[in-house]
């Protein structure tokens, strides 16, 4: 009878004392990769709130919602990664018995959650580096998980404490590069590292809300600083196992301008200086059809704005499911 | 009942360290299968990047209860490291310590198949880690498998080209099957005589006698050790038993059997039968023997480059076969 066994011996040639690379950057390499958020901004009212001085609102009417790319640096074998974006911390304005603070609340409100993430693949590129020896005898590329082929596009002397000159830096696979004793010195390389790409379609309050520039607060001091709080930074954590790393998105705001733009009918509008009027509340507008006024169709507008512009002209904006 | 896969351990020596004393006699460890540094640790960074090269010592063992003897063994690698680092082996002594290794010795291992083989073919190319192992050679029997089917085939010449080694078969070998390059593994065989207990050098001093012929010392292919034995009477009738390597390991008289139990296995290190004593013994006199166990030494060397690359998860596998009744 025959009779066999085996015994599998592992170990790793990858100890705990040296750490991947796991960084997440904004990828930036193509303008196409970020697509801000475009809104065209709308000055509606002003308000007299008895005895305060008026208060001026820019409305932000969403004309896309926008998206970012970013990369994360890791192996490829870092998979699958987690990747979750955190809502804005919905802040209470301070400021007492601020009493039209209203219309900061809704800046805050929810309706963030829900940006999509959407894992592109992994993509290569080219690293250059600046390789820095400071009174160290080893130094390690950034991204050295891929143990590339590195090139070195320029380098200095490489000096000891005393000044004296040594031998280059060996490169001993791997991403690191090794002097014979603790010396001085740089190397400028480039390489090709992987990386995931992730997107993130940001999922904006739909079809509203309101980015306040709160030029009067902040002349009164109540509410200093917090004219960018609407669109704060999107932030967007990555982790794998026991690495974890997180990104900023800033969610650059396209003002879609209509006023610089071509506009209706291709005619160029002036500048809105006189302000803008509003109506509240519902309108129906019927579009009937040139060829037969029997047939039409009614829809219903839940929100219309006039503008004048300086030449007295008016442009109406009709918003449905806008409430 | 025959000798079982299960019975087939491997055993860390007694010594295991980076210095010239590791090694030597067989311990009491197991090396536990698929268990992470069951026998080699970690390779630190700086370990990586500047090199190593470390032994370590195994013993493949037959624990069969019925002390039955493992016929044509033989023992090779399957697996090779992933990494760029490299494991190797080669044949041991039951006592020698990693000072005794000359590097001159016989190595054995694992290469990938170069290029594709189909059946009926005689020759095969393989690329190895280091061709200055010389893992394979003239006369060598070797292993090939894709992880589906495997054969053993004798090589009859072998030929070098920087790291590939062709290897021409035996008349009357031949390929049995298609062999993928990418996931044919091929290794060079050690096949050591039998494995069963054993002992020698039997000497007596004194004016008593023990028919060691007809009642030789029972061994155990459990409790066995490699040791040399010294039997010290201390009376007409009684006696000490001490190891050189174990130390005292009990007291016997010559009217009943004698078998002094190894603690860590839980089985003896051997019986003296009383059958077999016979004339007078004296205080002082002595009977020497040695035994040995049912065990293969083998050394493992581990190579690391320097600047090799990292891998979280490194294996190798060796493997154990052989027949038995």
């Amino acid at each position: 009878m025959t009779v066999d066994a085996s015994v599998v011996v592992e170990f790793g040639t990858d100890p705990q004392d040296r750490r991947y690379a796991f960084s997440a950057a904004v990828d930036t390499r193509d303008a196409a990769e970020q697509l801000p958020v475009a809104y065209h901004p709308v000055w509606f009212t002003y308000a007299d709130y008895g005895k305060e001085p008026g208060i001026y609102y820019k409305e932000m009417a969403l004309v896309r919602y926008g998206y970012a790319t970013f990369r994360l640096y890791c192996p490829a074998s870092f998979s699958p990664v987690t990747v979750v974006t955190l809502d804005p911390i919905t802040e209470t304005p301070v400021g007492g018995n601020f009493t039209f603070g209203n219309s900061i609340y809704w800046v805050y409100d929810s309706g963030y959650s829900g940006n999509q993430i959407v894992y592109l693949g992994r993509f290569t590129d080219t690293i250059t580096e600046e390789v820095t020896f400071n009174n160290s005898d080893s130094e390690e590329i950034k991204y050295w998980y891929d143990n590339p082929t590195i090139t070195i596009l320029s380098k200095s002397i490489f000096v000891n404490k005393l000044g004296q000159t040594v031998a280059d830096p060996v490169y001993r696979g791997n991403g690191v590069y090794t002097l014979s004793e603790p010396g001085y010195g740089s190397l400028f390389i480039t390489y090709q590292a992987s990386f995931f790409k992730y997107r993130v379609f940001y999922h904006m309050p739909d079809n509203k809300y309101y980015y306040e520039v709160l030029e009067a607060e902040n002349k009164l001091q109540w509410l200093t600083n917090r004219k960018e709080l609407p669109f704060r930074d999107l932030t967007v954590v990555c982790s794998y196992q026991s690495y974890q790393t997180t990104i900023s998105l800033n969610r650059e705001l396209l003002d879609w301008n209509f006023s610089n733009s071509a506009g209706i009918d291709g005619e160029s509008l002036g500048e809105f200086t006189g302000g803008a009027e509003k109506t509240q509340g519902d309108c129906t507008v019927r579009y009937t059809d040139p060829a037969d006024a029997t047939a039409y169709i009614d829809v219903k507008y839940y929100k219309k704005y006039f503008f004048k512009d300086s030449n007295g002209r008016t442009l109406t904006l009709l918003f449905p499911n806008c409430t | 009942m025959p000798v079982l896969g299960t019975e087939l351990k491997m055993y860390k020596s007694v010594t295991v360290s980076d210095t010239t004393a590791n090694g030597g006699y067989m311990g009491t460890t197991l090396v536990s299968s698929g268990v992470k540094n069951n026998l080699f640790p970690d390779v630190p960074e700086a370990e990586r990047t500047a090199g190593s090269v470390k032994y370590r010592k195994v013993f493949l063992k037959i624990e069969d209860s019925e002390n039955l003897a493992l016929q044509t063994p033989q023992v090779f690698m399957t697996q090779y490291t992933a990494s760029t680092d490299r494991v190797i082996f080669f044949v041991g002594t039951q006592t020698d310590v990693q000072s005794a290794i000359t590097g001159s010795e016989r190595k054995y291992g694992a290469g990938q198949l170069a290029a594709d083989r189909s059946s009926g073919q005689t020759s095969l190319a393989v690329n190895v880690e280091a061709a200055a192992d010389a893992i394979f050679q003239n006369g060598d029997f070797i292993w090939i498998s894709n992880g589906t089917i495997e054969q053993k085939l004798e090589v009859q010449t072998v030929s070098w080209n920087a790291d590939q080694a062709t290897l021409t078969l035996a008349s009357g070998n031949t390929i049995g099957g298609t062999y993928l390059a990418s996931n044919t593994v091929v290794s060079s065989i050690y096949s050591p005589s039998d494995v069963q207990t054993s002992f020698d050098t039997w000497g007596e001093v004194g004016t008593g006698t023990y028919n060691e012929s007809t009642y030789p010392p029972v061994l155990s292919n459990v409790g066995t050790v490699e040791d040399t034995w010294t039997l010290t009477f201390t009376s007409a009738t009684n006696f000490s038993v001490s190891g050189a390597n174990s130390g005292l390991v009990g007291t016997g008289t010559v009217s009943t059997d004698f078998a002094p139990n190894n603690p860590s296995m839980s089985a003896p290190f051997f019986t003296i039968r009383a059958l077999g004593w016979g004339g007078t013994w004296t205080t002082g006199n002595t009977i020497t023997f040695k035994t040995h166990p049912a065990a293969v030494p083998l050394w493992l060397r581990r190579t690391v480059p320097a600047g090799a690359s990292s891998l979280s998860l490194n294996t190798f596998k060796l493997r154990f076969d052989g027949a038995s009744a």
